[in-house]
């Protein structure tokens, strides 16, 4: 055995002691919080796959992250800011490459007949109306509001998922709900 | 329109319980029907809640033990080439020392190598040939140290 054999060996063996959690307490808080980060996911990139590939990868950045989290909160809010980083790194990437992110399995399109019979119609149209509307928001605004009403995150915790500062929350979020209810087609 | 509204926290609250519009007060209807911030909380809300209520219902997510197996592999496949990356470089130097030597035998040794060296010398043109074989010495480091950053960067 070479001196490069013992070397590789070592750092195999210490790999899985540098992960944040063990394997019990990784899986019950994979368990608890990735359906919420997935679909998070899928409204921030607009593409399962894509959230199918940020979902792993997410987990996996957190479990190699050299954080002290207080408590689940913590945690939590830590996974949901590493997942914004992904996708926003993702979209990035889908900007040079936009045939790469036109594929795959895209979140419902709205149909042609247009946003009143939609809203009127059946569940799938209500649906695809919702999620065309959310889809024509700036990414950090549907970050924003589904960060705040699908996740109850309060407006620090949002500030600090997404890099922002909390003063600035409650204009920013005004907009965007403002945003969201006029393509929904509230008369204010 | 106002950015503001008193019965903006209580309209979050109850559209964020679900309540329909039929199950809220009618004060509180009421007034969502004549105030444009709580109908863009009550929009917003019903409109978010919707989609997260059906977007987690149809998500198929793979299993916490297996993220976990594949998270272990990727990081022992990560910490072996970490592991490595010295080693490589250690490699690099060692194989341009090696050339080096190998090179300066071959200088020292060969009689037309050294024939062509008294040539450059005498040339007019000696001082350039000069400067060509210090940007030679040069490159001569900066190639192995090029392939080690490409290679630790992979």
């Amino acid at each position: 055995m070479t001196l490069a054999d013992i070397s590789r060996l070592e750092a195999i063996q210490d790999a899985a002691a540098e992960f944040v959690m063990d394997e019990e307490a990784f899986r019950a808080f994979y368990d608890r919080n990735a359906r919420g980060v997935w679909a998070y996911l899928v409204r921030l990139t607009g593409n399962r796959n894509s959230a199918d590939d940020l979902l792993q990868e997410t987990f996996y950045r957190f479990l190699r992250a050299a954080a002290d989290h207080d408590d689940e909160t913590h945690r939590r809010n830590s996974l949901y800011r590493i997942a914004t980083n992904l996708a926003r790194d993702a979209r990035r990437r889908s900007l040079l490459r936009p045939a790469a992110w036109l594929g795959g399995d895209s979140i419902e399109r709205m149909p042609a007949d247009g946003a009143e019979n939609s809203r009127r119609e059946t569940p799938e149209l209500r649906r695809a109306f919702l999620s065309q509307a959310m889809g024509l928001l700036k990414p950090r605004e549907r970050a924003m509001l589904w960060l705040a009403y699908a996740e109850g995150a309060s407006h620090r915790e949002i500030a600090k998922i997404l890099g922002l500062k909390p003063a600035s929350m409650k204009p920013l979020l005004f907009r965007a709900r403002r945003r969201l209810a006029a393509l929904l087609g509230v008369k204010s | 329109m106002p950015a503001e509204c008193e019965f903006e926290s209580e309209t979050l609250t109850a559209a964020l319980q679900g309540r329909r519009p039929r199950q809220l007060d009618a004060e509180l209807r009421a007034h969502i029907a004549t105030c444009g911030v709580c109908a863009d909380v009550a929009a917003a809300v019903s409109a978010v809640e919707t989609l997260r209520d059906e977007t987690r219902a149809e998500a198929v997510i793979p299993d916490s033990g297996r993220v976990w197996w594949l998270a272990q592999l990727r990081a022992r496949r990560e910490a072996a080439e970490t592991a490595c990356s010295p080693i490589t470089a250690v490699q690099v130097i060692a194989f341009a020392a090696g050339a080096g030597f190998v090179g300066a035998c071959f200088g020292a040794t060969s009689t037309s190598f050294q024939s062509a060296l008294r040539w450059v010398a005498t040339h007019p043109l000696a001082p350039a040939h000069g400067l060509l074989a210090i940007g030679m010495a040069v490159l001569l480091f900066v190639i192995p140290v090029a392939a080690w950053l490409a290679m630790g960067r992979d």
